[in-house]
């Protein structure tokens, strides 16, 4: 026998998932909500890489979006309105093991979320984070949020929304140590599931804004995009979100768009023209605050009870 | 090169007295507090009971010589056993003559406290500083205080070329000759202390401390000399903040997420160094509400977390708070409590969050809320309630304060036990059926699963939720999850003993309290015993649930009153009557809980109360009943 | 004087108040005496403890590695069985007592509490499975007190079988901690299948480990000089070679191992080349960079490996060794098996420094084998030619003249110096040894060689003929004469 050879590696339990042993309760979201697909998306992506249900996490705040991780057979942290990233920073601090996915919406996420949102990118913890845009409040019927349109008749604003709508995109990408961001549009749920596809593979936070339609409050939001998509941009690069050529062809507007250049992911991500759909921009080296959140897993227990002593003893009274 | 120490005689002037309170203030960044310190280890390591307290101005960068500008420490050495700080001050060193105001507005001086000054300002250049100095040394002669002056500056100069430093270790060596300690432990303090700048630097101070020590001896004539026990067992010296950490540590926690607060960062910063060793991170939120959502995020995924914080930091942490009771998730809360309300005085002691820490969440939150006596229950409380979290499935609250937070007294080395340590985690497959939250029809207690058990996937939820966690659509189902929830605060109190009565079982007047009053209370309580009178005292530290048998124990006594350094009307004040008076928050609490007329004396001086008037109000409260009889 | 010479050169005797007398050294130019490594800093130093050092650096990441993960896997199994223990037997009150803080007694009756308490909703392991975890928990607790030396050297004779029986005997030592690892990572993942893993884990052999974790081993060295290997050694080394097995050999060859002027010179390198499954290098301690980038890439490889390497154990030789190595006498190669593709891939020959390119393989002889030199009297004859033209001419017989080697004396004056015929041989030999060497770096070109037609004839009437014969004894066995038979 002349050196090492591969031998069929010792793998954990090969034990099948089906794609039912990602489903939850029933989604009770509206017909026609684009909720929906991104709950396919996410349930597909599990099955495809077998992700061991028990050892996947959704967390959420509170919205229509939030109700998400109800659906899933996975655990879940359906949590406060706006607070879903420190929660999901504190899961996954102590567990690399865990695959851990944040679920949130416009409100929860750019208006009382908005401080956690942007340290979260700023950890750049590994999760992968779904933000689904329906440019209202859902759940607590109309009121205007951060990403409404200016002059869209809510409750709050029945003359029109009069303050120009926050970006969420060119927030994030605004951030230091952002490392993934992507946009895609739920009416595509192919483009959908490969972003996600791509957000999960990626080794830090990773972005992704789901323009979603609400059949019920914002119906005409994203009429025009969905019947017509020269309103889309597509990004496309080898690096990027792929997309079958014959599926890309359908896009009048196409750009050629290197996910490593940052100033060229802001610029398109500042445009008020059109809706910009792919992958924005990744970074796979920024520093991931997991890194310092996992120090000293790794420790015997022999180890720690002798610090501790020592930890004690440093404050001795010498002489007695 | 040391010349022999000075052999110094047995002082047989030397006046024999069990306790005495020292205290050193100057300008901030002088070094009294350094001063302080050293002492304070040297008079722990002879084997003398000690308190200290800090003595804190209120702002970072005050102005030089100014009365609120005092910073320092008050060392309060014993015989035996010293459980507060003590009334007034028998000897106060103080670096100008400004400053000291500032301890006679707190009332910390009393008529024959011998008040050392430094002298250098008389022949100040400034002719306001002379004049400034001149008068005060008038008025503190009439005010009955012995007044020596010391001529600091010209006797560090002569060991010193900045004169700004070294006045703290001269003053060391002075007071350690009047106290008549030994100096070869303080050599190696001084040694030690300023190892990191150098070998010169150590022996500089050296020759300061031998400076002071020897300039008291000539020219100083009062002498005091304390007995000392020695230490039977090993002891240890630290704060209250140093002792929640090591707390922290010892019961396994690795992670604690905070958000800086005064008066209770330094925890965390004695946690970052000393988590490196044992395994464990210090996260710094950007905000309180997210340095709780990270900790509970932690906890539910299997690692109980403690989150750190003060009175402000507590209200941004109510809502997280009421998710950990609903959703049963085990979470360690401490509160070191300062002055409120609002920003109030972050650094000074107030206990005055007590109903905040009860109530302050959206519906019926029940929880456990503790609240340590002593820097050592500060250590062994956080074992204690890491456990009960865990066990009990929800937040248990630990209530400091700033005078525990920053005070010295040395106990007992704990031994380290591996039982404090959290169990390892169990991966193993859930019961399938079981449900996530497994209510004992009985007693509300339910173990859960954590991520990575098979089989036990359910979603958290705060909505109302059945036991399976699923989101409540029946109304009976609410009614049922919060029966279930209070129900383990009665399984808890069913499991306490009934609190130690300090005194006789019956008497006049029993006398009630919790956190860092202990000491003083029961020191004005003894007081009062000796002379006879029929008073008793009682110190809480289970707030919630309450200790068990308060009503039976009350009825031994005609009247029983509440002690504690928070916001109460007093009887006698305008408008106020027995209907519009407010009772401190405690008074409050017993009052419901018994229904006894618990009655209550409460400040807010921003500082510990001392025996001595806390003694005079209850002999008050005492006559005032023999009046009525 | 040329029947003399000539006497000299073919049969070594005579004209022996011409033999030199003190030490000669061959005349170099400038640049090569500017390109010779100085052997003002050079120290004698052991080959075993540079090459301890090349291992000790390449292997520290692995070694760290091995540490943590065994030290990971103890900690797994230890909460694993704790927790089982909790559950097999819930504490009692003392224990819960304990585990409540020293203060907690003061205030809470720990009966009422343990009373109260719930039993984990998860049954305790299965018996299979605790004994799994245990005897893998023991297995791996001893690996991490045992002791982990850096290396195992072998020295004495034998030290070649010795060190095949160690090898053999570490890696099946290892395997079931190796074993323990993998039930460790599993059983913590909580994703142990017998039915799977059992029968995977029985037939887990060293070959099915990672390679880190056989490099985090102990390293097996064997210290040999060539003239044992090629008498004493020579089949344990072989089988060695043939083995697998990781086990490094240090050759130290001090000059050019000539065992007797009849032309053989031992050349371990090009024999373990020959066993094309171990790692070769062969180098010399004159070539700095070379030997450093020969001994880091021989500590890596997990196969048989052999350093040759010329060594000069004393300031002497030092000039002789940097001589050697340059002037194609002792080539400095690395052979690395694991690289894919063809000879020309896998091995990598050095090219002397331009510098060199005149040197002869016998320049550096002048000093030991003195007795094999004469000087030449007198002025340049027609019938003597300089030893680096000789070599140019001699294709398929060497040339009918005197060749002569251009040398200086300690002195500094200039002689020439005749050889004899073995060392020439034995120079020739060097030399065709190196370009044989230098055509296995060439990469096949793909072109077509065209033959000369007459070689084609001839070969093929001589198959035609052979082949009629064999075909012929094969078909009738009476042709075969009695004595083949």
């Amino acid at each position: 026998m002349q050196g090492l050879k591969k031998d069929w590696e010792i793998q954990p339990a090969q034990e099948h998932h089906e794609l039912k042993d990602y489903a939850g309760a029933l989604p009770r979201w509206c017909p026609g909500c684009g909720d929906h697909s991104a709950l396919n998306a996410v349930r597909k992506l599990c099955y495809e890489k077998q992700l061991p249900p028990e050892r996947t996490v959704i967390v959420s705040g509170i919205g229509c979006s939030s109700r998400f991780p109800h659906y899933m057979g996975t655990y879940g942290f359906h949590g406060l309105h706006g607070r879903a990233f420190p929660v999901a920073c504190g899961v996954k601090s102590r567990r690399p093991d865990l695959h851990v996915f944040v679920v949130t919406g416009d409100g929860d996420c750019c208006a009382i979320g908005a401080g956690h949102w942007v340290h979260a990118l700023r950890y750049n913890m590994d999760m992968t984070v779904l933000l689904l845009d329906n440019n209202i409040y859902g759940l607590t019927k109309a009121q205007t949020s951060p990403t409404t349109r200016l002059g869209e008749h809510t409750n709050t604003h029945p003359g029109g929304a009069m303050i120009a709508p926050l970006n969420p995109l060119t927030v994030a990408l605004g951030v230091s140590n952002v490392s993934f961001v992507a946009q895609t549009v739920d009416w595509n749920p192919g483009h959908v599931y490969s972003t996600i596809e791509a957000a999960h593979a990626h080794r830090g936070t990773s972005f992704v804004r789901i323009l979603q339609r609400c059949p019920h409050f914002t119906s005409h939001v994203f009429e025009g995009p969905l019947r017509d998509p020269s309103l889309l941009l597509l990004m496309e690069h080898a690096d990027g979100v792929p997309m079958e050529p014959d599926k890309a062809k359908r896009f009048p507007n196409r750009v050629m768009h290197d996910p490593s250049d940052l100033a060229s992911a802001r610029a398109i991500a500042q445009r008020e023209d059109i809706y910009p759909i792919g992958l924005f921009y990744r970074n796979p080296d920024a520093g991931c605050y997991d890194d310092f959140t996992t120090r000293g897993l790794a420790q015997t227990q022999a180890e720690k009870q002798a610090a501790i002593r020592a930890a004690i003893d440093k404050f001795a009274i010498q002489g007695a | 090169m040391q010349a022999n120490p000075v052999e110094i005689p047995v002082d047989s002037s030397a006046k024999v007295v069990h306790q005495h309170i020292v205290e050193i203030v100057s300008d901030s960044g002088e070094g009294a507090q350094t001063c302080g310190q050293i002492f304070a280890d040297l008079i722990a390591r002879a084997g003398h009971g000690i308190w200290t307290v800090e003595i804190i101005p209120a702002e970072i960068e005050p102005p030089k010589r100014s009365r609120a500008g005092a910073s320092g420490n008050r060392i309060r050495i014993g015989a035996g056993k010293v459980t507060n700080a003590g009334d007034c001050a028998d000897i106060v060193v103080a670096f100008n003559e400004q400053v000291l105001y500032s301890r006679i507005d707190s009332g910390a001086l009393r008529e024959g406290t011998i008040v050392f000054v430094d002298g250098s300002w008389l022949t100040s250049s400034d002719e306001r500083i002379v004049e400034q100095y001149r008068e005060a040394l008038a008025d503190f002669r009439q005010r009955g205080y012995v007044v020596i002056p010391l001529p600091i500056v010209e006797e560090c100069l002569k060991h010193a070329d900045d004169v700004r430093k070294g006045k703290n270790i001269w003053v060391l060596g002075l007071l350690s000759a009047i106290y008549d300690l030994d100096r070869a432990p303080a050599h190696g303090i001084i040694t030690q202390r300023f190892s990191k700048k150098g070998e010169a630097t150590a022996r500089k101070n050296i020759d300061l401390f031998d400076a002071g020590y020897e300039w008291a001896v000539t020219h100083v004539e009062q002498r005091f000399r304390i007995p000392a026990t020695p230490h039977t067992k090993p002891m240890v010296l630290m704060n209250g903040n140093q002792a929640l950490a090591l707390g922290i540590m010892a019961s396994g926690i690795e992670v604690c997420s905070m958000y800086p607060i005064t008066p209770a960062t330094s925890t965390s910063h004695f946690l970052a160094g000393a988590f490196e060793q044992t395994g464990g991170i210090v996260h710094q939120a950007e905000d309180e509400i997210a340095a709780i959502g990270f900790a509970l995020g932690c906890s539910y995924s299997g690692k109980t977390a403690v989150t750190i914080t003060s009175g402000p930091g507590l209200a941004l942490k109510t809502e997280f708070l009421g998710l950990a009771v609903m959703a049963e998730i085990p979470l360690v809360v401490v509160v070191v409590q300062r002055g409120g309300p609002s920003t109030g005085l972050p650094t000074k002691v107030e206990q005055g969050d007590l109903m905040a820490a009860l109530h302050a969440s959206p519906g019926d939150a029940p929880k456990i809320i503790m609240a340590p006596a002593t820097i050592e229950e500060c250590f062994h409380f956080m074992i204690t309630a890491r456990k009960l979290a865990e066990e009990f499935r929800g937040p248990v609250m630990v209530l400091s304060d700033a005078n525990l937070a920053t005070g010295q007294q040395p106990f007992a080395k704990p031994e380290f036990d591996p039982a404090w340590l959290a169990a390892p985690l169990d991966f193993s497959p859930w019961t399938s059926g079981t449900p996530a939250l497994d209510w004992d029809e009985k007693t509300g207690l339910s173990q859960r699963p954590i991520p990575g058990q098979r089989g036990g996937e359910y979603v958290l939820t705060g909505l109302a939720h059945d036991e399976f966690s699923h989101v409540a659509y029946e109304s009976s189902i609410n009614q049922r999850a919060m029966k279930m929830r209070s129900r383990k605060l009665a399984v808890l109190n069913s499991a306490m003993k009934p609190p130690k009565v300090h005194g006789d079982a019956e008497g006049e007047l029993l006398v009630v309290g919790w956190g860092s009053t202990l000491g003083a209370i029961e020191e004005a309580v003894d007081h009062l015993r000796t002379e006879g009178l029929k008073v008793s005292s009682l110190h809480l530290r289970f707030l919630s649930p309450m200790e068990p048998g308060l009503k039976d124990i009350f009825s031994h006594f005609n009247r029983v009153m509440t002690v504690e350094v928070n916001y109460s009307d007093d009887v006698g004040d305008p408008y106020i009557t027995e209907e519009t008076r407010r009772y401190s928050p405690l008074a409050q609490l017993l009052r419901s809980q018994t229904l006894v007329d618990v009655d209550c004396w409460s400040r807010v001086p921003g500082s510990p109360l001392p025996p001595g008037a806390i003694e005079k109000q209850l002999l008050r409260k005492l006559q005032e009943a023999s009046c009525k009889a | 004087m040329r029947e003399q010479l000539r006497t000299f050169h073919l049969s070594g005797k005579g004209l022996d108040e011409f033999r030199p007398t003190s030490p000669m050294r061959p005349v170099l130019s400038e640049e090569v005496l500017k390109a010779l490594p100085s052997g003002e800093s050079f120290q004698p130093e052991p080959l075993a403890s540079l090459h301890a050092a090349a291992l000790a650096a390449e292997l520290a990441p692995a070694r760290a590695k091995f540490l943590a993960a065994l030290k990971q896997a103890v900690a797994q199994l230890q909460d694993l069985l704790s927790v089982d223990d909790a559950k097999r037997s819930p504490p009692g009150t003392a224990r819960i007592s304990a585990s409540l803080g020293a203060e907690a007694q003061r205030f809470l009756a720990v009966d009422e509490l343990t009373g109260a308490w719930k039993r984990p909703a998860s049954p305790a392991m299965d018996d299979t499975r605790r004994g799994r975890c245990a005897a893998s928990l023991a297995v791996l607790e001893q690996a991490l007190a045992a002791a982990r030396p850096e290396s195992i050297i072998f020295s004495h004779d034998g030290a070649c079988a010795e060190a095949l029986a160690a090898s053999h005997r570490q890696l099946g030592e290892i395997v079931p901690v190796l074993r323990a690892l993998r039930v460790a990572a599993l059983e913590a993942l909580g994703s142990y299948d017998a039915a799977t893993h059992d029968e995977v884990l029985a037939r887990f052999d060293w070959q099915t480990a990672e390679p880190w974790e056989i490099a985090a081993l102990p390293s097996i060295v064997v210290l040999e000089t060539p003239e044992r290997l090629a008498h004493a050694s020579l089949t344990a080394f072989s089988i060695l070679l043939r083995s697998g097995k990781p086990v490094q050999i240090l050759v130290s060859a001090d000059g050019l191992s000539i065992d007797d002027l009849s032309g053989s010179v031992t050349d371990i390198g090009t024999l373990a080349l020959a066993h094309r499954g171990a790692f070769v290098l062969q180098s010399s301690v004159a070539a700095r960079e070379h030997l450093a980038q020969g001994l880091g890439e021989m500590a890596r490889t997990l196969r048989p490996a052999v350093a040759v390497v010329s060594v000069a154990t004393s300031k002497e030789d030092w000039l002789e060794t940097s001589l050697l190595a340059h002037s194609k006498a002792f080539p400095l190669f690395r052979y690395d098996p694991d690289r894919d593709g063809g000879w020309w891939q896998r091995f990598a020959l050095a090219e002397p420094d331009a510098a060199f390119k005149t040197l002869t393989p016998l320049d550096a002889l002048t000093a030991r084998f003195a007795d094999q030199f004469r000087i030449i009297p007198g002025k340049a004859e027609k019938d003597q030619l300089e030893l680096h033209e000789y070599f140019k001419q001699y294709k398929t017989a060497p040339p009918q003249v005197i060749p002569f080697l251009n040398a200086v004396d300690a002195a500094g004056n200039p002689h020439r110096l005749a050889v004899t015929r073995e060392l020439v041989h034995i120079g020739f030999d060097r030399l065709r040894a190196w370009e044989m060497l230098a055509a296995l770096t060439v990469a096949p070109v793909e072109t077509q060689t065209v033959e000369p037609a007459a070689v084609v004839s001839i070969r093929e009437d001589a198959a035609k003929d052979a082949y009629k014969q064999v075909l012929a004894m094969l078909t009738d066995p009476a042709l075969i004469s009695p004595a083949a038979r």
